[in-house]
């Protein structure tokens, strides 16, 4: 939130000196004249000053959101890290893994072999 | 000689020198940017037809032909020979320049019908071959050229064309065989050089040479007419 030091200037002037002299009531005067006068003025600042209060809470409302996410997704992780790191023990070593990609990129080139069969076309450029 | 007048026994310059004249004038439009195009397409046309004739004759069959507006093109076969099949892609251009000359030159009679026998061609690998728009496009551009041959008026003219025609397609077939020479492990002759064992640059020469002989061939075939 963003708060104008021009405001609230004028009236810390006032609350520090009671007894004002001719020259500071002709000032509250003048500003009292100024505020007579401008009321649609102050109106618009005071409507900017609510805006650019919603438009931080709108800030915060998405860093929320966002946190909110981010919790979510690591708590999800955690979750699948635990439950991967609960079933590596029933996985078959990588020595065995290796021997059945084996098996299977064998059984692959069988297939490739009989698909080229079927459609297997030459190209000549 | 057919365009010999009976009465005169000399033939004339541009008759004696039609081949070189011939020669000059497909050398020059080789040469130029958006004319030599179309004959491009045609020696792209003949080259990926020999490959697909070579498949049939050797017990297999044209899956699909594909020409590209570059000037390049691809013929998908199915079964054949692939030695064969991948040797008559250049040497077939060769000998299609060379027959389309040669019969053109025979009478003009024969250059009517043969013209004709290449748009019956063209025809069939549209019915039969040709799959994309874009290879049906540039054959149906073919298909009006050879069309644009029979709106000729005098059959002299149409003699020429094709005579002009056939030394266009020779003349591709000599060169088309350098660009092969790319340093890329790609085409015809690598192919070759894989199922033979001998080097690609030894199948490129063969073609060129083969394509020089050609226009030799022809050059000779004028003098003793």
């Amino acid at each position: 939130m963003q708060i104008s030091n021009a405001n609230i200037a004028p009236q810390a002037t006032q609350k520090i000196n009671p007894q004002p002299s001719t020259e500071s009531n002709s000032g509250r005067l003048e500003n009292k004249g100024n505020n007579q006068q401008n009321p649609s003025a102050l109106a618009n600042e005071r409507n900017r000053h609510l805006e650019r209060l919603s438009a931080d809470e709108h800030a915060i409302a998405a860093v929320e959101q966002d946190f909110n996410t981010r919790s979510k997704t690591s708590a999800h992780s955690n979750s699948t890290q635990f439950s991967s790191s609960a079933a590596g023990y029933d996985l078959p070593s990588s020595r065995n893994q290796g021997a059945v990609a084996a098996y299977q990129s064998v059984d692959n080139l069988a297939k490739r072999d009989s698909v080229q069969q079927v459609f297997g076309v030459d190209l000549f450029a | 000689m057919p365009d010999l007048p009976l009465s005169s026994l000399e033939p004339s310059f541009q008759q004696k020198y039609r081949f070189w004249l011939l020669l000059f004038v497909a050398i020059i439009i080789h040469q130029l940017p958006f004319i030599s195009i179309p004959f491009k397409w045609l020696e792209s046309y003949f080259h990926e037809i020999s490959h697909g004739l070579a498949a049939i004759f050797t017990g297999g069959e044209i899956v699909q032909i594909q020409l590209f507006p570059n000037g390049a093109g691809l013929c998908t076969t199915r079964g054949g020979m692939a030695f064969i099949i991948s040797l008559m892609g250049y040497a077939g251009a060769t000998f299609w320049g060379v027959v389309i000359y040669s019969l053109a030159s025979v009478h003009h009679r024969m250059a009517q019908l043969f013209a004709a026998l290449l748009m019956l061609l063209i025809i069939c690998s549209v019915l039969f071959w040709v799959r994309d728009i874009l290879t049906f496009v540039i054959v149906s551009m073919l298909f009006i050229l050879f069309s644009l041959h029979f709106k000729l008026k005098k059959l002299h003219y149409l003699q020429l064309l094709l005579q002009l025609t056939g030394l266009l397609v020779l003349l591709n077939s000599v060169l088309s065989p350098l660009y092969l020479i790319d340093g890329r492990a790609l085409g015809d002759g690598q192919s070759l050089a894989n199922i033979s064992m001998i080097p690609e640059i030894i199948w490129v020469i063969m073609w060129s040479s083969l394509g020089v002989l050609g226009l030799v061939y022809l050059a000779k075939m004028k003098v003793k007419i």
